[in-house]
């Protein structure tokens, strides 16, 4: 019997619906993509593509680390020396994710986990060709930032489109983010966790600053970061801000303000915008303290939002919550967690303008169900009814698109999935 | 000039179909066709059988008037599948066919299409070896070297694997 050849485009769609796990998984499990990649030269080519796709590079403890280490030995070996005009799957390579972590309570694992100056891991990054490397995540612990300036050379960023990193101690002068590409698309800096309490005025590098100089970010996360100057970021959004399709800002407590939702309105292309706070922020009321009319201009027909996320923002309220109700026709996602115990629905009955909406969201501060706060009952059942076609819509603890009463952790447990 | 509200297909033995356009909506292919070269009489769809492409009709008579949003890409990762029984018939057919179903799908441009008959190839590939999957699908061989170096690559790190 005749069978056609699959084209490539077709390999690559059966390979979609197969598992996915690191190269080194493939390799030692023998998955199945591993066994198409034997197949047949054009099942090689497309498997290898997905295979090695990503390269993960993980310590987590003795074991993961001398897996690791061996199987990139093995790549260095075997990468460098091959001949002339074959194809390594490492050259296949484009996205690049190397983590060295920290156990729960901040302390670092031991020394022996850590990457040592003479690694492989090193050595491996000076192997990838000119523009390769495409998305580069890194999350190196406190005491191995160090290594940053290592892993950052030219090579490895000419052509990055995404770059993701944690930072704790990088200086100015070690140059890490002044080395990123001008046509970067997508930046996610993390921080550490914010303690409002905590003086971490030392913590930031200065040389975050130059992150926004970035002129061609589509995607720009910040997280738990809350040094950087708002004159710098007000500035970014008004030089560079009508390429923003996406903006979240997550616990950076200083960069909630007034001006800076002043500066976010005029972004042309947003489409979506999330805002972290904490029940911990300070409550100090100054001149550029978030106000709730500065927050409502976010909605309505004129603006280019689509996905809004506001988690714990003092200014939220149901006042918020009803001019969303009336004017949020361009909304199709919105999630509110309230800051105080303050959301309840009371007064609002039209909420015709979520009648397209596909996911809403709107839950108590707390996970406690005992000290839930009771939502009104007249606002439950007017949402209730423009519910049906929506995928999710949980409203105080109720799930309003299946009509089933669930607990507040699942509640929790549903939108921290959703903001994942 | 042909009637606008339908269209003639016609296979490679040269046996025509004519269906309602609005069948094939999803079809980029026959979408394009009809744009640039819908005032002639039938269209040509070189490399299909008959019996495939009757087939392929089947399931866009089935899905014509499905109101999701158009597939762009048939390997969208962040597109969940969701089986659905109206397509139970393409999961019982043997390789060959599906195989054949698949190009079709492809030449077609009918993404709903491909990644039907693409996750039904993914799920009988589970679990197979590399002599079973050749044995299914028939492919060119591949070079011993090449099956060399993976065997050497894995193993590398066989007391233990990465999780994440």
């Amino acid at each position: 019997m005749t069978f056609p050849t699959l084209p490539c485009e077709i390999l690559r769609s059966i390979f979609a619906f197969l598992p996915s796990m690191p190269i080194v998984d493939h390799h030692i499990k023998r998955s199945d993509l591993f066994n198409c990649s034997l197949v047949s030269c054009d099942w090689r080519a497309a498997a290898l593509q997905k295979i090695w796709y990503k390269l993960y590079l993980e310590y987590i403890d003795d074991t993961g680390r001398d897996t690791v280490e061996r199987f990139v030995a093995s790549i260095v070996d075997s990468a460098g020396g091959a001949p002339q005009g074959y194809v390594h799957g490492f050259r296949l390579v484009r996205v690049l994710d190397f983590m060295v972590f920290e156990d729960t309570n901040r302390n670092v694992l031991g020394a022996n986990h850590l990457v040592h100056r003479t690694s492989p891991v090193l050595r491996i990054m000076h192997l990838f060709s000119p523009g390769q490397i495409h998305e580069i995540w890194y999350y190196l612990p406190r005491r191995q930032q160090a290594l940053l300036p290592d892993i950052m050379c030219s090579a490895l960023v000419k052509n990055l489109r995404l770059f993701s990193i944690n930072v704790f101690q990088v200086s100015a002068d070690d140059g890490v983010l002044q080395r990123l590409p001008k046509e970067l698309e997508v930046l996610h800096v993390n921080g550490y966790k914010v303690d409002p309490e905590e003086d971490t005025s030392d913590e930031v590098p200065s040389s975050l600053e130059s992150i926004f100089l970035l002129p061609c970010l589509n995607c720009l996360v910040l997280r738990e970061i809350n040094s950087i100057q708002l004159s710098s970021f007000k500035k970014y959004l008004c030089n560079y801000g009508h390429n923003l399709r996406r903006l979240e800002i997550q616990y950076c407590l200083n960069l909630i303000t007034e001006s800076v939702i002043d500066h976010i309105i005029k972004c042309p292309n947003l489409a979506h915008l999330a805002l972290f706070s904490t029940a911990k922020a300070p409550q100090r009321v100054c001149e550029d303290t978030l106000c709730e009319d500065t927050l409502c201009s976010l909605v309505g027909p004129s603006t280019p939002i689509r996905d809004l996320q506001l988690v714990q923002l003092n200014a939220v309220s149901n006042r918020f919550l009803a001019h969303c109700a009336a004017h949020g026709y361009n909304l199709h996602s919105l999630v509110v967690v309230d800051a105080n115990d303050r959301i309840t629905g009371d007064g609002i009955l039209d909420v015709g303008a979520w009648r397209g909406m596909a996911n809403l969201q709107i839950l108590p501060a707390t996970r406690n169900p005992v000290s839930d706060v009771t939502m009104n009952k007249g606002f439950v059942e007017a949402v209730r009814k423009v519910a049906g076609r929506m995928k999710i819509c949980l409203v105080g603890n109720h799930r309003l698109n299946d009509t089933k009463r669930i607990g507040i952790s699942q509640l929790r447990d549903d939108i921290g999935n959703e903001v994942d | 000039m042909s009637d606008p509200a339908n269209i003639t297909l016609v296979t490679m033995d040269g046996t025509t179909f004519t269906v309602p356009s609005a069948y094939l909506h999803r079809s980029k292919l026959v979408q394009d066709w009809l744009r640039s070269e819908g005032d002639k009489q039938a269209m040509e769809v070189k490399h299909v059988t008959p019996f495939v492409l009757q087939g392929v009709l089947n399931f866009c008579e089935i899905h014509a008037e499905d109101t999701s949003e158009p597939l762009a890409d048939p390997a969208d990762p962040t597109k969940p599948f969701e089986a659905d029984p109206r397509d139970d018939a393409f999961r019982g057919m043997p390789d060959d066919q599906l195989l054949q179903f698949t190009m079709a799908a492809d030449i077609l441009q009918i993404p709903e299409l491909v990644r039907l008959t693409a996750q039904e190839m993914a799920s009988r590939i589970d679990g197979k070896s590399p002599d079973q999957i050749r044995a299914m699908f028939n492919p060119d061989d591949l070079a011993e070297e090449d099956v060399d170096s993976d065997n050497e690559m894995g193993e590398v790190g066989e007391e233990g694997a990465i999780s994440k």
